[in-house]
């Protein structure tokens, strides 16, 4: 597929896995700019695994996923520019303080202003006064809110969030539903796996149901089947 | 820049609104490195201090090893062609051996890299390096230079003591000026690990690392068990065998060879296979980057803590086929197998044994040491003899006890049973007697095969039979072993201050260890004894169980 007409994602008879064990799927997906999808299910369903398959995290079983047609994993600096993702993955550099994180991702990103963008992060995630701490000082909830800060402080056509929920106070929660919003209606995709119902009904209009089968359906719905409505 | 899906090719044609342009110039890791050095600085006497102890280390291991290969050579020289062995039994020239032994060595080494990556990330560097829209060549390609220095330092090290050991008598085939031919036999070992980690590093780049690491095992244990055919097949008579051939044009021979035409060969070999995988190191995902992270972090953390069996563990990670298992041993074994608490302790563990890959790997090259030992020119010495045995046997019960590591680390599944602790303890004692009293009364059957023969079969008889009560002893060794205490550190500190850390250390290496050797001593015994008393048997009995009630021992909390 040339890049120039390609969707920003697709996938064709996805099926994700590990080795030769199907997870979940087969899935068909057109995802370009401005879209957002919600993923749900209960726990173990492969929502993790699928999302991991969609972005070129972990091999699929069989079927493809790529970024623009033609990149299917992260060795492409192209496809490192065009997608940012947050996993539950903890990990620091224990010599770093928190600003110092941030800061090594606006200077690789080359984002405009980097200092600016950090100081609206700090403020946005409330770790301004954290600011100078090294990660061994922050709690459970400062370390999720800086992978957090790291996610969304830089460029990206494609956010990718993995339960970004977890750890996180109701406040922060619902600012982040708005914020995710606001960037879908000014033109950015968002993939989102998550188990709170408001968060899902604020960002995203449609879902996809990964249970027996894989099901797109409405925010609604999707809510519904995580409990939520 | 990557752009076709397997990451390679020319640049696509990009919609005009994808930032796309050439990777950043920002350098993460220098940016890093920078940060942490001023933060740092006050570390710095301690690192200096961290490589005193290293090299210290080192040093002190090297001479342990050096009068160990130095009292072997010792004992090949004094026993002459057959020693112990009957004659016409040690027909295998001593150069043969010393290459298929080598050569597995080789094999080894390149699994180990394969598992180490060699290219590798930590999980933080993964995270806040590799996601961004830098070249990664540069790093990644830094970071295989050091690797490989580290490498060819190991290759220099381990020929050491070899080198030295053979340049005087030549039981490697090794003579003339020892000094030029020492340092030519370091720099062609040295050099041969770089190549093995060039392979590793383009086995890693076409993206089939694990398959790699799978194939160099079942490599080796195929290499072993030809040798240990050919050289059964040779001491039964044959003149030769389909693997007869194998053994002299190995590359193992070259440092033994003692010139400086084989390093000379080598660096061409090392340049090329450096051109060719530096332009392709960006291919490699940043997953497999993490993993190879992740297993080069365990390894060190258990290097530092002396913990061999959690070492390895650490090259035992990586994928499974498939994570989900429904093969024949579980229905072999039914859910229902038996209706006692050790029934479901003993099927438990008889699954995790067989699903641990390399089990039977090792069980099975523990035997063809033994093989090839007897059969080797010269390795009838009792010290060769001797050594070989404990090698095999310290191989075989950590082999065996794998399943009851896995209990160990987990001490709160034993508590789902209703078992009080030191029956549960018992229990998982069991299957390691399963394993290796079976395991011993083969080593046995080789011993008695080498020594006494279709001669004596009264000899070879008991020979089997203690070799079976010795496997008893060992299932102790290896239980005591997977049961081993955490290291008390704070004892280890405060002896430091005396000069005498090293008394816990050792000793918590050691764990176990100690218990599988006195479970051999009857063995070795009736090696050097011919013909073999019956007594011997009832001692043998008498060590076994013993060992295996030592092994199975709780003690009460205070």
């Amino acid at each position: 597929m040339d890049p120039q007409d390609a969707p920003l994602l697709t996938a064709r008879d996805l099926v994700a896995g590990y080795g030769d064990f199907e997870v979940c799927g087969p899935l068909d997906l057109v995802f370009d700019r401005g879209d957002a999808l919600g993923i749900v299910g209960l726990n173990a369903a492969g929502k993790s695994t699928l999302l991991r398959t969609l972005i070129g995290r972990q091999p699929p079983v069989s079927g493809r996923a790529a970024v623009l047609g033609v990149f299917t994993d992260d060795t492409s600096h192209v496809h490192r520019r065009l997608v940012s993702a947050v996993f539950d993955e903890d990990a620091f550099f224990d010599s770093l303080t928190v600003e110092e994180h941030l800061q090594l991702i606006v200077s690789g990103h080359g984002v405009p202003d980097g200092q600016e963008a950090v100081e609206r992060e700090l403020e946005f995630f409330e770790l301004a006064a954290a600011r100078d701490a090294l990660p061994d000082a922050l709690s459970s909830g400062q370390r999720r809110r800086l992978l957090l800060a790291a996610g969304l402080i830089r460029p990206a056509e494609l956010l990718v969030l993995d339960e970004p929920e977890q750890r996180l106070d109701p406040p922060i929660r619902a600012q982040l539903a708005v914020r995710l919003r606001a960037r879908i209606e000014n033109g950015g995709a968002v993939l989102l796996v998550t188990h709170d119902a408001v968060l899902l009904t604020t960002v995203v209009d449609r879902c996809l149901i990964v249970g027996d089968g894989l099901r797109f359906a409405s925010a609604g719905e999707g809510a519904a089947a995580i409990g939520g409505a | 820049m990557n752009a076709s899906p397997a990451g390679s090719g020319g640049s696509p044609a990009l919609p005009a609104w994808v930032p796309a342009g050439p990777p950043t110039r920002f350098d993460p890791s220098a940016t890093t490195r920078r940060l942490r050095r001023d933060r740092r600085r006050a570390e710095r006497f301690e690192r200096w201090g961290d490589i005193y102890v290293g090299v210290l280390g080192v040093g002190i291991l090297l001479a342990y090893v050096l009068g160990l290969v130095q009292f072997l050579a010792q004992g090949l020289r004094d026993s002459g062609a057959a020693g112990l062995v009957r004659p016409g039994v040690a027909v295998v020239p001593a150069t043969d051996a010393g290459s298929a032994l080598l050569a597995i060595a080789l094999l080894g080494v390149a699994g180990l890299l394969t598992g180490l990556g060699p290219v590798a990330v930590d999980r933080a560097q993964g995270l806040w390096w590799f996601s961004l829209p830098v070249d990664r060549g540069p790093m990644l390609s830094r970071q295989l230079r050091i690797r490989l220095v580290w490498v060819f330092a190991g290759g220099v090290v381990a020929w050491l003591p070899l080198g030295l050991s053979a340049g005087t008598a030549g039981p490697f085939g090794y003579s003339g000026p020892p000094m030029a031919e020492l340092v030519a036999g370091c720099a062609t070992l040295g050099l041969e690990f770089v190549v093995f980690g060039l392979v590793a590093a383009a086995a890693q780049t076409a993206r089939i690392r694990h398959g790699f690491a799978r194939a160099l095992m079942v490599a080796g244990v195929l290499l072993a068990l030809a040798y240990a055919i050919d050289a059964v097949s040779r001491a039964a008579g044959a003149a030769r065998s389909p693997f007869s051939g194998l053994w002299p044009v190995l590359p193992s021979v070259w440092p033994a060879a003692g010139t400086w035409l084989a390093p000379a060969a080598l660096v061409p070999v090392v340049v090329a296979g450096w051109l060719l995988v530096r332009p392709r190191l960006d291919r490699i995902r940043t997953s497999d980057l993490l993993d190879a992270g992740g297993i080069s972090g365990q390894a060190g953390n258990s290097i530092a803590l002396l913990d061999v069996r959690s070492l390895a563990r650490s090259f035992s990670r990586g994928p499974r086929r498939t994570s989900h298992v429904r093969d024949a041993w579980a229905r072999l074994l039914p859910a229902r197998f038996g209706a006692s608490p050790v029934a479901a302790l003993l099927r438990a563990e008889a699954l995790v044994l067989l699903r641990t890959g390399n089990v039977w790997a090792r069980l099975l090259v523990s035997l063809a040491l033994l093989a090839g030992t007897v059969t080797a020119h010269g390795g009838g010495s009792a010290v060769v003899l001797c050594v070989a045995t404990a090698l095999a046997g310290i191989l075989a019960a950590q082999a065996a006890g794998a399943a009851a590591s896995e209990a160990a680390r987990v001490p709160g599944l034993d508590a789902l049973l209703p078992l009080d602790s030191r029956t549960a303890r018992r229990a998982h004692g069991l299957l390691p007697v399963v394993v290796l009293a079976p395991w011993g009364a083969l080593a046995g059957t080789i011993m008695g095969w080498g020594l006494a023969g279709p001669g004596a079969p009264g000899d070879w008889t008991l020979l089997v039979a203690i070799g079976a009560l010795c496997g008893i002893g060992l299932a102790g060794g290896s239980l005591r072993m997977a049961y081993r205490p955490e290291l008390d550190w704070e004892t280890v500190l405060q002896r430091q201050v005396l000069g005498k850390a090293g008394g816990p250390l050792i000793g918590h290496a050691v764990h176990g260890m100690e218990l599988m050797l006195i479970a051999l001593v009857p063995l070795g015994v009736a090696l050097l004894l011919a013909p073999v008393p019956a007594v011997l048997l009832a001692v043998a009995a008498g060590v076994g169980v013993a060992g295996w009630f030592a092994g199975t021992y709780r003690p009460q909390p205070l």
